[in-house]
């Protein structure tokens, strides 16, 4: 039998498939942020022996810095305070490109996050995640955001927050509860059945056809309620339960974070997902912290390329990971670095050319002029802009970047 | 409908709904009626929590120690995150001028906040009480209230910017963040050269000749206090009493002046201020503030960008709000009742109930609290969370996933019907549904709130007709048509027929009704 939702999914399907590339229909996306403002000369865009510069040598700590190559990527490695940088590398430079010196125009940490995860330079445009996610109408939600960072626009119906400790399992999985101190044995009362369920179903899809007849003026909000309602309902009646196998809890973590992102993917529960570092990053003092950081989200990235790998899923799914600016030259005066209106982004997996390293940074880690097309530094070109490099990913995806960044050229340097 | 949740939180009864379609005028009579109402204070406390990034309880709390030993630290966070709340309501619901908000050494306090900051406490009396600060900080109402700065901080050199910045945004309406800027040649790791920049690059001028003034005039904090700072502090014996209950995050001793922090003189706006009271004063009189604030209440209520307004009628709002000697349930008046929030003429769009509110409609309809105890029994070595209120907490519950803010991460509200809020939804409608027939059971008919009109182990069609009929009534607020009900008969019977169960079947109906979009999309 068709649901009203089925029929609209299928009428939708001739016209919103993405129009760049037949091939790209069953893209996925991972966007890492770490938020906070990431110092992109503990790794992706070494400073090390430049004076102007204070880089990871300068916090204290064991083990040797130096620069390692691998393919044109350069990066700051350090096996025993950052090992994971160089073990990520080793295994995923072959699918990773790093473009340096991208410009986010602002020293505050809001205005470039939405920067970066939009590419638009005002506020109040949806993020790349969301616009690509909400291109597919055949999953019960377009994207999901583990990180509470995501802005959704027009796209929001079919966006999800998943909740800080990850309580969207509680709604997935009919067996779990929360203890009510209120309630004996804790609760929950009432656990409807499926019988029960569908009776329920069926009365609300009653009242709200009759309200979507007689309130002309909101019936468009009606209907999106319907249309999010019957989503609702098939997240919540999949088989098996979706929470069952996902983590929630004072125990959420990084490792957490793979594995509830690839579960969601992989069972076809979005097509993106928006999620965070879980690290600190923000490094105004005790500025050593990056190490810690920096290793334990490269060995939170290893696992996630791992997982992708064994199923099957690398050659569908592209990671962006970006932070919203990078941290000073030099350590300020209470052993910090403060904010710098540049950073990095990592992109990996599928559709990116690997082992490519595009745009610069000087020796004060000022972003270098680039030409936009390939992402290459040119003294005749332009400040490289997150809207350009998000474009270059937006077509990886399949989408339509004039509809998606009009106006804006398209990165294509690190698009295999 | 939407008047009644735009003020209360939740819908109108299904009589003052009938009252307003029988004679429009009667608006007048329940808009007053509802201006009055409790609720609209606490509305009032959700909208400032919103504009200040309050209710923050994804982030870490201040430790159980000392005084505090033994308390829940859901409970301690949430007391310093709601007390300028607690101010803001208190004010409003004393019917005081909104700029008192800014004035007099008021603060809010409770049981946990008393020992944070050593403030008076009468443990017989509220939940909340007013005390005062009495440590000669200025007189400047939220500005000076210490709970507030615990949440919004400065750094070593941020230099008090970002509070500043935010006392910009919330009530002139100008997040000065947002402009673009361009670094140039300055060395922003280098405090001199930033000092001179911020002084005379015309880059960083733009900006900084509005934002260092303001933020000169908070030199006596210090820049923060962190959880993990009271632990360290603690652990040591206390070397620095500032860092042990009660708090000294007001130090005019140990905080660096505005000299030392390389701002020039307090001012906002080029007129110079003394301290934040002067501020304070000074605020209130700039000619932005009212718009502002007008803007603000508007945009939150329906639901839009403040920045979205459009200027004619933030500036009218404004004029109305200034006017009535800054009274908010005047502004409130206008907004509500103007053509633009009007459901059938205005500008505004279909509203979606905030998380807020759905807890506040089923609370009003059913008595049910969504309470849960996330410590289930053991609690992590730096204590217990405690009892939260699932549908309005952040960390635990389903606050942000329904549409709200954390006011950490998520900061901007979405306004959309989305499934896990659909899910959210579903889940407190149960639990309320089944609370209130064990709850009901256990009273007598004319002391219930919803099954006044049947005793429980009848089946008969007349009986279970009439309840029905009235129960559409009481939840959705609407007189229940021949269809409503045969379709609430429909559902109560097939339940009824499959569990054998009265009990069970009135909690499915109930939960039922309380996810009707009639109670989410207004």
């Amino acid at each position: 039998m068709w649901s009203r939702r089925s029929v609209l999914t299928a009428l939708a399907a001739s016209a919103l498939v993405p129009t760049a590339r037949a091939k790209t229909g069953d893209r996925k996306l991972i966007v890492v942020l770490a938020q906070g403002g990431w110092d992109v000369s503990f790794a992706l865009d070494p400073k090390l022996g430049i004076d102007a510069v204070h880089g990871p040598e300068l916090a204290p700590g064991a083990g040797i810095e130096e620069r390692r190559t691998f393919g044109s990527i350069e990066i700051a490695a350090n096996d025993v305070r950052r090992p994971s940088v160089s073990t990520y590398f080793e295994r995923w430079s072959d699918r990773t490109a790093v473009i340096n010196g991208v410009s986010v125009g602002t020293l505050s940490h809001p205005r470039s996050i939405s920067r970066v995860l939009s590419g638009h330079w005002d506020e109040g445009h949806p993020d790349l995640a969301a616009v690509f996610g909400a291109a597919d109408r055949a999953r019960p939600l377009g994207m999901v955001d583990l990180s509470g960072h995501g802005r959704f626009g027009p796209h929001a119906g079919r966006c999800a927050r998943w909740g800080r400790q990850g309580q969207a399992r509680a709604l997935l999985d009919p067996s779990a509860h929360f203890a009510s101190p209120d309630l004996p044995q804790g609760g929950p009362w009432l656990a409807p059945d499926a019988a029960e369920r569908a009776a329920v179903d069926a009365y609300l899809d009653q009242r709200a056809e009759s309200l979507e007849n007689s309130w002309q003026r909101g019936s468009g909000a009606v209907a999106a309620w319907r249309d999010s309602r019957e989503r609702a309902i098939e997240l919540r009646d999949a088989k098996p339960p979706l929470g069952s196998g996902l983590p929630w809890g004072w125990a959420a973590s990084a490792q957490g974070d793979v594995d509830l992102v690839v579960e969601l993917l992989a069972r076809d529960v979005c097509r993106s997902v928006l999620v965070s570092s879980r690290q600190r990053w923000d490094t105004h003092a005790e500025h050593a912290v990056q190490h810690t950081s920096w290793n334990r989200t490269f060995f939170a990235l290893d696992e996630l390329m791992t997982a992708l790998s064994d199923r099957a899923m690398l050659e569908q799914t592209t990671v962006l990971v970006v932070s919203e600016m990078t941290r000073t030259p030099r350590l300020n005066g209470h052993g910090g670095k403060d904010h710098w209106p540049w950073t990095s982004f990592l992109v990996a997996g599928a559709g990116v050319r690997g082992g490519v390293q595009l745009g610069g940074t000087d020796d004060e880690l000022r972003g270098l002029a680039v030409d936009p097309e390939s992402g290459l530094p040119s003294a005749t070109g332009r400040d490289l802009e997150p809207a350009m490099v998000l474009a270059g990913v937006a077509e990886i995806l399949g989408l339509d970047v004039r509809e998606a960044y009009p106006g804006t050229p398209v990165c294509r340097g690190f698009s295999a | 409908m939407r008047v009644s949740m735009a003020l209360r939180g939740f819908p109108p009864t299904a009589a003052e709904l009938s009252s307003v379609r029988a004679d429009p005028k009667a608006l007048d009579a329940l808009t007053d009626r509802w201006l009055d109402d409790p609720a609209f204070v606490a509305s009032v406390a959700d909208w400032h929590a919103e504009l200040l990034w309050l209710r923050h309880d994804t982030q870490p709390s201040l430790p159980a120690l000392g005084p505090l030993e033994g308390r829940p630290i859901g409970e301690i966070g949430a007391s310093v995150a709601e007390a300028p709340l607690q101010l803001v309501a208190s004010v409003i619901a004393a019917e005081r001028p909104y700029t008192d908000l800014f004035a007099g050494r008021e603060v809010a306090v409770d049981v946990h906040t008393a020992e944070i900051w050593g403030l008076p406490f009468d443990e017989g009396g509220a939940d909340w009480q007013i005390a005062e600060w009495t440590d000669g900080r200025p007189a400047g109402g939220l500005l000076v209230d210490s709970n507030l700065w615990m949440r919004h901080i400065s750094s070593d050199t941020n230099h008090h910017r970002a509070r500043a910045n935010l006392v910009h945004r919330a009530w002139l309406c100008e997040d000065l963040s947002a402009r673009t800027i361009e670094v140039g040649d300055v060395d922003l790791a280098d405090a001199d050269a930033v000092s001179d920049a911020v002084r005379n690059d015309p880059g960083c001028t733009g900006c900084h000749e509005t934002l260092d003034p303001l933020a000169a005039s908070f030199a006596g904090w210090q820049r923060y206090i962190v959880p993990a700072e009271v632990r360290e502090a603690w652990d040591a014996g206390c070397p620095d009493p500032d860092y042990c209950y009660p708090l000294g995050l007001w130090s005019p001793e140990a905080a660096p002046s505005a000299g030392q922090l390389g701002l020039p003189d307090a001012a906002l706006a080029g007129r110079p201020v003394t301290d934040l009271a002067d501020l304070g004063r000074a605020l209130v009189a700039d000619p932005r503030f009212a718009t502002c604030v007008a803007r603000q209440y508007a945009g939150w209520v329906g639901q839009s960008d403040p920045a979205e307004i459009p200027t004619d009628e933030a500036e009218r709002l404004g004029r109305v709000f200034a006017d009535s000697g800054f009274d908010l349930r005047v502004l409130a008046r206008a907004v509500v009742r103007s053509d633009r929030f009007s459901a059938h003429r205005g500008e505004v769009g279909p509203l979606i109930a905030r998380p807020e509110q759905v807890a506040r409609t089923v609370h009003e309809r059913t008595g049910f609290t969504w309470t849960a105890d996330p410590d289930a029994g053991s609690c992590p070595d730096f204590g217990c969370w405690g009892p939260v209120d699932l549908a309005t907490n952040a960390r635990w519950g389903f606050r942000d996933i329904a549409g709200g803010v954390d006011g950490y991460d998520s900061t901007h509200p979405v306004h959309a019907s989305q499934p896990l809020r659909h899910l959210a939804v579903q889940r407190l409608a149960e639990e309320a549904g089944a609370w209130v027939v064990v709850h009901e059971a256990g009273l007598p008919a004319s002391e219930r709130r919803l099954l006044r009109e049947i005793e429980l182990d009848q089946t008969g069609d007349r009986a279970v007709q009439t309840q029905l009929t009235r129960l559409h009534e009481r939840i959705l607020g609407e007189p229940a048509d021949p269809t409503d009900t045969a379709a609430a008969v429909g559902l109560w019977r097939s339940v009824h027929q499959a569990s054998g169960s009265t009990e069970r079947a009135w909690a499915v109906v109930i939960a039922a009704m309380l996810q009707a979009p009639e109670l989410g999309v207004y």
